[in-house]
């Protein structure tokens, strides 16, 4: 008996803790839950926070955007006259520059008589007509033909010998008169002394220029004037008068014709090619100082 | 929890002022952009006008100057045509 009562002891002893470690893992489980179901909780919550921040960020962002949308719409709108006064402004100006150079143009062709159809017309008409060619044509063969004729190169050849020659003769006979007169001038003081009185004047003259070449001297003078202001004076024959102590207007204007030719002859300058008259007269008109004369003189006016 | 609920209200209340100061300055930005905008506009007007005044009396005076050449360029050559026929006449 106390046997049994001791096994149903142990077995009530068996089945109590075995209820007991049941409990403990019936809690143990119930806590779990509740750990995961605050956790959901939290989760849930925070992801509904973030739903709504989302949703206002966007909605918040969508008004604003749709403000500075609408701000600009109203810019816009208010700027295009802004926009379409600038084309219509650029437009026009080109338009009037545009049209004033077309009238310009025309009134430019008016001006210089330009047609455009006759000239076009005259284009055609020269272009068309066969003489032209032919013309053209004819002209270039007779240039080939003249250029390669003998005869034409013959010619040529001549032409060059002869002006050669002419030249030649003309000098040699210059050169022969020359030496002829300076024979004639050398003897005739001996030959026709008395007879010369009758019959030529002119070699009497030269007899005379003969002599005074040694014997003129002219005495010099402070004054010095610009002799080329005489009409057939330039800078050498200048400098040859200044030479022969010409240097002012008063020296030419006090001398007589015989004298200056002698002194020019002296100098081995031929006299009878400056007109020393009018010499004379101009360095009379340049001492008064009247320069103006002196420049507009001829010798008919004077 | 109690410190957790007021550290949760200031975060809120933080938010929500950040908030009403953006809001705010987006105001303000748009206020003045419009005003700028306005005014430029109102400026830009002006000087369009000025310009366009300048422009038209510009292409004025280059016609009337273009004219005047022409003109002149024209009674010249009347004069000579005329004087070129006179003479023409006068040694016939």
């Amino acid at each position: 008996m106390q046997l049994t009562c001791n096994s149903t002891k142990l077995h009530l002893q068996y089945q109590i803790k075995k209820t007991i470690n049941l409990d403990i893992m019936a809690t143990k489980k119930s806590k779990k839950e509740n750990k995961f179901e605050h956790a959901k909780a939290i989760v849930k919550k925070i992801n509904n926070d973030l739903i709504d921040a989302s949703f206002n960020a966007i909605e918040t962002t969508a008004k604003t955007g749709e403000k500075w949308q609408k701000l600009t719409a109203k810019m816009l709108k208010k700027a295009e006259p802004l926009t379409k006064q600038q084309i219509n402004m650029v437009v026009e100006t080109a338009e009037s520059i545009k049209s004033q150079l077309e009238t310009s143009t025309e009134r430019l062709k008016h001006l210089v008589g330009y047609d455009h159809k006759m000239i076009e017309n005259a284009k055609k008409k020269f272009n068309e007509n066969p003489l032209v060619e032919k013309a053209e044509e004819m002209k270039n063969k007779i240039e080939k033909e003249v250029a390669n004729n003998k005869f034409v190169k013959k010619a040529e050849k001549i032409a060059e010998k002869i002006k050669k020659n002419i030249t030649n003769t003309i000098e040699e006979v210059k050169e022969k008169v020359e030496n002829y007169t300076d024979e004639i001038l050398a003897e005739e003081p001996k030959k026709t002394a008395p007879k010369t009185k009758k019959t030529a004047p002119k070699k009497k003259e030269i007899i005379e220029d003969t002599e005074p070449k040694i014997t003129i001297i002219v005495e010099k003078t402070d004054v010095v004037n610009d002799l080329k202001v005489i009409k057939g004076v330039g800078p050498v024959l200048e400098k040859s008068l200044n030479q022969l102590n010409i240097t002012s207007y008063e020296q030419i204007a006090n001398m007589s014709t015989e004298d200056l030719t002698n002194l020019l002859n002296s100098a081995s300058i031929n006299a009878k090619i400056y007109d020393l008259e009018g010499w004379k007269e101009q360095a009379k008109l340049a001492m008064l100082g009247d320069f103006e004369a002196v420049k507009n003189w001829t010798k008919n006016n004077n | 929890m109690k410190t957790k609920i007021n550290i949760s209200e200031k975060v809120s209340k933080a938010i929500q002022t950040a908030k009403v100061n953006a809001k705010k300055a987006n105001d303000f930005a748009l206020n003045t952009t419009e005003e700028v905008v306005t005014e430029t506009i109102t400026v830009a007007t002006q000087w369009q006008q000025i310009t366009d005044k300048a422009l038209k009396a510009g292409i004025k005076l280059m016609e009337n100057q273009q004219n005047l050449v022409f003109d002149t360029l024209e009674t010249y050559k009347n004069h000579f045509v005329k004087g070129k026929q006179r003479f023409s006449k006068l040694f016939a």
